[in-house]
């Protein structure tokens, strides 16, 4: 890693640049061409390294550190308050980090506000299914292509995942969508962005179970083909632990325990041990 | 037949005031009560221009433009960072600011006792000098700028501006700079306000600082609301509305005594009433929360 060389020197877009031209070597040819396989880089795509934050006085990460290679699914999970989206927020930029640092493609983008970490590649679906209700989906995909464009991959404006068939009409305000509606929407508009680094709380969350099967599949095949990687916020254990590389559990702000064969812990008895339990790293 | 022309010309005015309004805190979703400042700020600029620099009526305010919005960067820059509420009070710090300079600086404004005798504004030569003439003229030019505010409301800038409106948190995920949206927003609709205030200052050829007090930010803010804000149509149909309600309630046959005060109230519960009705207003798209 080169992080002496860039840390605090040179404007900060051509930081931002360095960092993309770097992740699209790594992803090949770009959207739809034949992308670098798996975790073959071997360097991280994302760092965070020894993280704290918090709201206020109130301290939900204690020092948090982990690491997504190029094309490589990792999956947190842990109870709900562990502080799993608290810990996306800092990455996307969202929250600042009382302590440690966040480096994408080695370099440290910790002081850098959320849409400059965006230009430079980070895709964040926020929990719940964030959708400008006043603008229609079309505007979503546009707005998502613009960024896109911004990141030199040139959006599709399309979205990449089949769910306009979601949708009762393209031109409506989004605000008259379902819940599961809305979420469908944020989901397809953050990954026509064409993101590099993608950050998913919980993307499935009130999707119908064959919507959820099918967008849960399409980013993994996302991140197989393109070498996309994903830091994934999961509550449904059961079928995000199969499709990823690598598992994290975050408990109390800490990470608890980590695994490189994620489907070890759907083993009887496995996570309720490493949640509960008094287990440290696994 | 000139009192209505005369009030045609006080809508066309405060329909170009609303509908910059409209662009901050309708589409923008900043609730900004400095309005009358920029407002006042265009047309003291206009009018020394033309009374100390000699310059012609749209040259002046072809530089009171910018020159408002330059200034409104002073209150943008460091409020937007703050939070909601906290954005409204430093608005409403720099419209007191503002309303105490025009004022004070007695030696540029004459303070309390105003500037009279602006020159009539001309067109090609031939000057604007009777109430229909300036209707025919402050049609024009509010109309030349509502159309400005149609192209950019219409334009992706005008998407981006709904977009930080509805979720400044999804807004910068999508790597949209919200700070910067949101005042660019603010000194645009600074700038625009400009234009009524030459078109005011033209038209009376006399100001004084009680014309941009806090009360006349209130009046504009009520055009947008009672209109409908972020609808492009609604602070024009709020300003009508509001400058011919007064006179339309001239009309009614009441005993002086308690005439000025009966209308008011009317006036009042008017408003009340149909807010009740339309809480978004009379053309409604967007809420205030
Ligand atoms: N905006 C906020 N302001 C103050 N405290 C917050 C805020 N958001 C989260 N918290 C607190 O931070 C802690 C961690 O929250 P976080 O949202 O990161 O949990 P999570 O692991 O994502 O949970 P879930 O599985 O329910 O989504 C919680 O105790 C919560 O009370
Ligand atoms: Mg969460």
């Amino acid at each position: 890693m080169n992080l002496e060389r860039d840390r605090g020197r040179g404007p900060r877009v051509a930081r931002e640049f360095s960092v993309l031209r770097r992740l699209r070597e790594a992803v090949g040819a770009g959207p739809g061409g034949p992308g670098a396989t798996g975790a073959q880089a071997g360097r991280p795509a994302l760092a965070v390294q020894g993280v704290s934050a918090g709201y206020g006085k109130r301290e939900v990460l204690r020092g948090v550190s982990l690491e997504v290679l190029q094309g490589e699914i990792v999956a947190v999970i842990g109870p709900n308050g562990a502080g799993k989206s608290t810990l996306l927020k800092v990455v996307a930029g969202l929250l600042p980090a009382s302590q440690g640092h966040v480096f994408l493609c080695g370099d440290d983008v910790t002081s850098l506000p959320a849409h400059r970490r965006a230009h430079a590649g980070i895709g964040y679906m926020i929990q719940g299914g964030a959708v400008f209700p006043s603008l229609t989906p079309d505007d979503h995909l546009r707005l998502a292509s613009l960024v896109a464009r911004r990141r030199g991959i040139g959006g599709t404006g399309q979205p990449l995942v089949p769910f306009s068939a979601t949708f009762p009409s393209r031109h409506g305000p989004a605000g008259l969508l379902s819940g599961g509606q809305r979420q469908a929407l944020a989901v397809a508009s953050i990954l026509a962005s064409n993101p590099a680094v993608l950050l998913c709380d919980e993307p499935s969350a009130g999707l119908a179970p064959g919507v959820a099967r099918e967008l849960m599949e399409q980013i993994a095949l996302l991140s197989r083909e393109r070498a996309l990687s994903v830091l994934w916020v999961e509550q449904r254990v059961g079928d995000v632990l199969p499709l990823a590389d690598r598992a994290v559990l975050l408990r109390d702000g800490r990470p608890a325990a980590e695994t490189s064969s994620p489907r070890e812990w759907l083993g009887d008895g496995v996570l309720a041990e490493l949640t509960f339990g008094g287990a440290t790293r696994g | 037949m000139n009192y209505i022309w005369h009030i045609l010309v006080m809508i066309s005015i405060y329909a170009v005031l609303a509908a910059s309004l409209n662009l901050v805190a309708g589409y923008t979703g900043l609730l900004s009560l400095c309005h009358a400042a920029f407002y006042g700020i265009g047309a003291y600029a206009t009018t020394l221009l033309m009374m100390q620099m000699g310059l012609g009526f749209f040259p002046a305010m072809a530089l009171a433009v910018p020159l408002t919005a330059l200034l409104s960067l002073l209150i943008a820059i460091p409020s937007l960072r703050l939070r909601g509420d906290y954005f409204v009070l430093a608005t409403l710090g720099f419209q007191i600011i503002v309303f105490s300079l025009l004022y004070n600086c007695v030696r540029l404004t004459r303070g309390p006792y105003g500037i009279p005798g602006i020159p009539i504004p001309s067109l090609f030569g031939v000057p604007v000098d009777t109430v229909f003439k300036y209707f025919l003229f402050s049609t024009t030019i509010s109309t030349g700028a509502l159309a400005i505010l149609w192209l950019l409301i219409r334009s992706p800038f005008g998407r981006l501006l709904r977009a930080v409106r509805d979720d400044e948190v999804a807004a910068a995920a999508l790597g949209k700079n919200v700070p910067a949206v949101k005042t660019m927003a603010f000194a645009l609709g600074a700038g625009l306000a400009a234009i009524p205030g030459a078109m005011f200052a033209g038209y009376m050829r006399y100001i004084d600082p009680t014309s941009f007090t806090v009360g006349e930010t209130i009046f504009i803010l009520s055009a947008v609301v009672i209109g409908g804000a972020g609808s492009f149509w609604g602070p024009l149909v709020g300003s009508a509305f509001l400058v011919a309600l007064p006179e339309a309630l001239r009309l009614i046959q009441i005993p002086d005594a308690v005439a000025a005060n009966l209308r008011q109230v009317t006036y009042g519960l008017l408003l009340v009433v149909l807010m009740r009705i339309r809480p978004r207003g009379i053309m409604g798209e967007y809420e205030f929360k």
